[in-house]
Order: structure tokens, then C-alpha cells, then sequence
């Protein structure tokens, strides 16, 4: 075990201020597989954002409190969210490595800006 | 999107609309990966998978190659391993389980759940005790000739089932004559058992996990000629609901709240197949192919909203194109809008006034256009064009630019085919721009006429259909 390594790249936190969500709660990613026989029988995989307007974030397109880029890639995300002008969020579904989805939250007339709060749990 | 992940030679590749086939990664490292199985062949299962955001798959991983040509169902846990049941070349019921560590699927042994008499369509779950569960369809040749739903059980992850294999378990439906089909979801401390014997009838048995004993069957509904066309899921707060398609159409849900039954609530009708059902916190979200004629399907996708459903096209690629213009050089004016006529499957009602013809002379043009890149048309002519040549082409931003579509060249000459421009839309030209026809802005693709029609094609219907089927909802 490298522990410098681990200790350099481990437990890394990224604090992305003043964030504007306007993803929609009614928000369905539904990921499909299905047959299509066309002579041949096909195995055709389908994703699609439904019900409403997604707000898919990929880490890459933050900026943290330094200017610094998030990295691509964060192992194992927990994700934050501190409300700072009273309209609530939250993430649908579980953060991915590469991208989280997160969605005001139904009956708001207002869209929430948040600092986000991002931590990689090794 | 839409990416073809493999061809197969298998009857039912993606299986029957109660079984799960798709799942992502809950938790970890890895979480939000992507799982996909399939019948590559009448004897083989495989796994692929993907990371965020499912471009790029990995090479197939051969689960099994004695299967029989049936469908199967498997199962994801908490860590990521993939349990995989299916009936045998000698129609026992196997399964394996592929164990998940450090971002790669293992296949395991073999496992025998049952090898009494012959089973088939599978499915399988495991609940927050660890236990598995395995439901199927039991056909007892040995005994009387007939069809049950039955469950057995493993707490050993997957090593014993019941006593053995020998070990009929329990039956939860009576005995039938014909198949029947079988799905299963747990909820809070229960299991639920949902299957339709008989065609028609859709049954319940719920069990209570802590004493393993399963409550009295009861009806949730008699709808004609269901077979497998239904499938169950669970919402956050208990509500059970079973989504069905009757082979005379109309998709349907009925829903339990933990103590009643609710109406049966008709979502869309018409022709359909292959429904799906999710629940997001408590809104049922469904998802199914709806027939649009002449044996085309386009996904549909329908969720609660208030007390109704709204329904809407599920993928902008498919369906009927946002516009549709004929061009007859001739003609005057020359384009004329034929969407409507397009999206019908009125007979013969897409063709240029002046012309009289889908296409006529060199020159003449058919325009498909959508607000979102589309990869095929489905074309239905009620007269074939004869001895005419078209180019396919498709704008760039700057010109028109030729190909020749995937599923080969196609001059109209046919009554009814699906022309693929693109094997899948990740590889629709990158360079394929919205441009303005006819003061209208689209994605276009236009059939131009390079030598004229001896015979004139006229046409039914264009648009995106499809012909998919057995739609396998991530999980």
C-alpha cells in the first residue's frame, strides 16, 4: 500500500458555490434493452431523459471555490447540497463517477441556488 | 440514444416483459455502471456492460452456452453481482451467479434450482435478508400434464435450493393447462408474486418475509389473452402496480395502496406491447410500444399527473418525422407538405398533386425531417415505384452530402420496408446539420430522384418506426 499515495488522492472534497438548479423533479432516465427483428434479431440499448427537463451535470463542467476544474473521474461521490436562497434540491438517484443528476424540488416558485459540496469516499 | 449492442440468432433475446435483464450498479466504485444481459443464441447468455454515458460497451462476457431457447431473468444485489436463472437444454432450471470485484464480472458454477420435470421463464430476486428467491413456471409432464407458478428459496446464495433439486417447492398458482408467466418485486418485509395463468386471469400471492409463508392467492384482474404482456414494481411507500397490455390493445394499470385495489385505469389505448412499469418515489412511470400500423412500433412513455396520465413519445428518434415534404420539380407550387399524410396509415394518401407520385421524374424529392437526428424511416408504399433510381442524402450545413443507407440501397421499389440509414444514432454523421427547407429548420434526409419512375410509387406511410420489442427497463 502506497500510503502517501492514498493520502494525496483519497478523501478529496470540492466546494462549487452559487450552483443554479433548474432540473426538473418529474425528471425518469430510463436506460432500455430491447429486440428489434429486422432478419435479424438486433440488441439495441436506449436511454432517454422523460417527463421533464433533465439536469445531468458531469464533474468536468464544475469549477470549485479555487477556479480549479473537478477532475473527470470521482470514485465513489457523495454529493452536499446547502440551500442558499431557500428553495430546496436534491439529487435523483445515486451520483455516478462521472455525472450526478439533481432536480429542484416540487411546489417551488423559485430556482434554487446551492454551494455543492462534493467528496470522494474511498 | 441509441447504440446496437449485438446481433443474436436467439427466439427472444431480451426476453418476456415480467423478467429483468438490465441493471446498474448500485453502490461503490462503480456506481451507476451499467449491466445488460442477453440471449446471443438459442443456447448462449452474455453480459455486457458500460460507464456513464453508455457510448462505449464492453466485449461480450459468455454467462452460459446450455441454455434453452427461453426466456431467462436475473437479478442484481447491493455489490454488484448478478444472479442469472434459466431453463437447460434439458429444461431444468439452472443459475449462475456473476460476482462482481474490482470493476469485473466473474462467471460462477452452475447451481441446479430444480430439475423435476421441465421449467421455464424464470425470475429472480433477493431480498434485504440476503435470501433468493426464484419463481417460475412449472411444467409437471411427469404428473398431470400441467402448468404452476412456483417458488423456491436459497439461503446459501444460490448453492442449495430448498432441500435440492428434487424439491418441488412451493406452488403458488393452481395447476393449468396452459403456460404461465410470472413476475416478482419486493416491498417492505414482503415479496410479491404477480402472474397470469389461464392467459387472462393476473393472480397475487404476497409473502411475509419474516415467516416465509405466503398469504392466500387472490385476482387482481381478468383482461383477455395478457400471457406475459404485464409487468409489477414497487413504489418507496409500498403501493403495488401491475401494468398489462390484452392482445386486443389498450395498456392498462391497476394499483394497490397496501389495502385496497384501485380502479383499472386505462392509460392509452390502441395496440401496444411489452410494457414496462417504475416507480419514481411514488408516480408509476411506464414505458411501452405502441403500434402505429402496418406492424411498426414507436416507445411510448406515460406517468402520472394528478389523477391522469400524460402520455408522450418516449425517444424523439422514433415516431412520425415533424416534417414531411414532397418536391416535384414539375409541380407548382413545388413542395407540399405531406406530415399528416405521412404520420397516417390512411392507404395511398402521400404522393404530390401535380404528379400524382411519391417521386416522378429526376429531380424530384422526398424530405423527412426531425427536430432531433433520426436513423430510419419506415416506409409503406401502396404502390411500388418501378425502374427509378433515388439518392440518399443528408445536409452538412453547407451541401447535401450522399450515402447510402446500412440496410442497403432502396428506390422505392418495395411495399414495405424498414431503410436504416445508420446502424444506431452514435453513428449518425457528426456532421449532419439543421438546415431550413421550405422555411422550415430540421434534421433532413431527402430521397432525391436520379432517373424518373416508369411506375410511380405512392405512399401509405413514413416514419420512424420500429419494429422493437421486449423493452427490458434498467433496474
Amino acid at each position: 500500500m502506497n500510503i502517501t499515495l492514498d493520502y494525496l488522492t483519497g478523501n478529496r472534497k470540492w466546494l462549487v458555490r452559487d450552483f443554479t438548479v433548474w432540473g426538473d423533479a418529474g425528471t425518469f432516465d430510463a436506460a432500455i434493452i430491447a429486440t428489434e427483428d429486422l432478419g435479424v434479431s438486433t440488441v439495441i440499448f436506449l436511454r432517454e431523459l422523460l417527463g421533464g427537463q433533465a439536469q445531468v451535470v458531469e464533474y468536468t463542467d464544475l469549477v470549485d471555490h479555487r477556479g480549479n476544474h473537478l477532475p473527470e473521474v470521482i470514485s465513489n461521490p457523495t454529493i452536499v447540497i446547502i440551500p442558499k436562497n431557500g428553495a430546496a434540491a436534491y439529487l435523483t438517484g445515486s451520483p455516478g463517477n462521472m455525472s450526478f443528476a439533481i432536480a429542484k424540488a416540487p411546489g417551488g416558485s423559485i430556482e434554487p441556488v446551492a454551494d455543492l459540496l462534493i467528496m470522494e469516499m474511498r | 440514444m441509441q447504440k446496437l449492442l449485438a446481433t443474436s440468432t436467439a427466439a427472444r433475446p431480451t426476453g418476456s416483459p415480467p423478467q429483468r435483464r438490465l441493471f446498474k450498479v448500485p453502490s461503490g466504485p462503480f456506481a451507476g455502471r451499467l449491466a445488460a444481459l442477453y440471449a446471443d443464441s438459442p443456447s448462449g447468455i452474455k453480459l455486457v456492460y458500460s460507464n456513464y454515458p453508455y457510448n462505449n460497451w464492453s466485449a461480450p462476457i459468455t454467462v452460459t452456452s446450455d441454455s434453452s431457447d427461453t426466456p431467462f431473468s436475473a437479478c442484481i444485489d447491493s455489490s454488484g453481482n448478478i444472479y442469472v436463472v434459466y431453463s437447460d437444454t434439458s429444461h431444468d432450471l439452472k443459475m449462475r451467479k456473476v460476482s462482481f470485484s474490482g470493476g469485473r464480472w466473474s462467471v460462477g458454477a452452475a447451481s441446479t434450482i430444480i430439475d423435476a420435470d421441465d421449467s421455464f421463464r424464470p425470475v429472480i430476486l433477493k431480498d434485504s435478508d440476503g435470501k433468493l428467491w426464484c419463481l417460475f413456471d412449472h411444467h409437471r409432464l411427469s404428473y398431470d400434464g400441467r402448468h404452476y407458478v412456483r417458488a423456491k428459496s436459497s439461503v446459501d446464495d444460490g448453492m442449495t435450493w430448498g432441500t435440492g433439486p428434487a424439491d418441488l417447492g412451493t406452488a403458488l398458482s393452481a395447476a393449468w393447462i396452459d403456460p404461465v408467466y410470472v413476475s416478482v418485486c419486493l416491498g417492505i418485509a414482503r415479496l410479491y408474486a404477480v402472474y397470469c395463468v389461464n392467459h387472462s386471469n393476473i393472480m397475487l400471492r404476497i409473502c411475509d418475509l419474516a415467516t416465509s409463508i405466503w398469504q392466500d392467492e387472490s385476482a387482481i384482474c381478468q383482461i383477455d389473452s395478457i400471457d406475459d404482456q404485464f409487468d409489477s414494481a414497487i413504489s418507496g411507500d409500498g403501493r403495488l402496480g401491475v401494468v398489462m397490455i390484452s392482445s386486443a390493445g389498450g395498456v392498462r394499470l391497476k394499483e394497490h395502496d397496501g389495502l385496497t385495489w384501485g380502479g383499472l385505469v386505462e392509460i392509452e389505448a390502441g395496440a401496444a406491447r411489452s410494457p414496462q412499469i417504475y416507480y419514481a418515489g411514488s408516480s408509476p412511470q411506464i414505458i411501452f410500444m405502441k403500434h402505429t400500423g402496418n406492424g411498426y412500433y414507436i416507445p411510448r412513455f406515460a406517468r402520472k399527473s394528478g389523477e391522469a396520465f400524460d402520455v408522450e413519445d418516449a425517444s424523439p428518434a422514433f415516431g412520425a418525422f415533424d416534417k414531411v415534404f414532397v418536391f416535384c420539380v414539375a409541380g407548382s407550387p413545388q413542395y407540399q407538405d405531406k406530415t399528416a399524410a405521412a404520420a397516417s396509415s390512411a392507404t395511398g394518401d402521400i404522393y404530390h398533386s401535380d404528379s400524382q407520385a411519391l417521386l416522378d421524374g429526376a429531380g424530384d424529392c422526398l424530405y423527412l425531417g426531425g427536430l432531433s437526428k433520426f436513423n430510419r424511416a419506415a416506409a409503406v408504399l401502396s404502390t411500388q415505384g418501378s425502374s427509378g433510381v433515388v439518392v440518399w442524402e443528408y445536409w452538412n450545413g453547407f451541401d447535401w452530402v450522399q450515402f447510402v443507407p446500412s440496410s442497403g440501397a432502396y428506390h422505392f421499389e418495395l411495399s414495405d420496408i424498414l431503410i436504416q440509414f445508420w446502424q444506431d444514432l452514435s453513428v449518425a454523421p457528426a456532421e449532419w446539420q439543421v438546415g431550413l427547407i421550405n422555411g422550415h429548420n430540421a434534421f433532413w434526409v431527402r430521397a432525391r430522384a436520379t432517373t424518373g419512375y416508369s411506375i410511380k410509387p405512392v405512399g401509405t406511410q413514413i416514419l420512424a418506426g420500429s419494429k422493437l420489442d421486449d423493452l427490458a427497463l434498467v433496474r
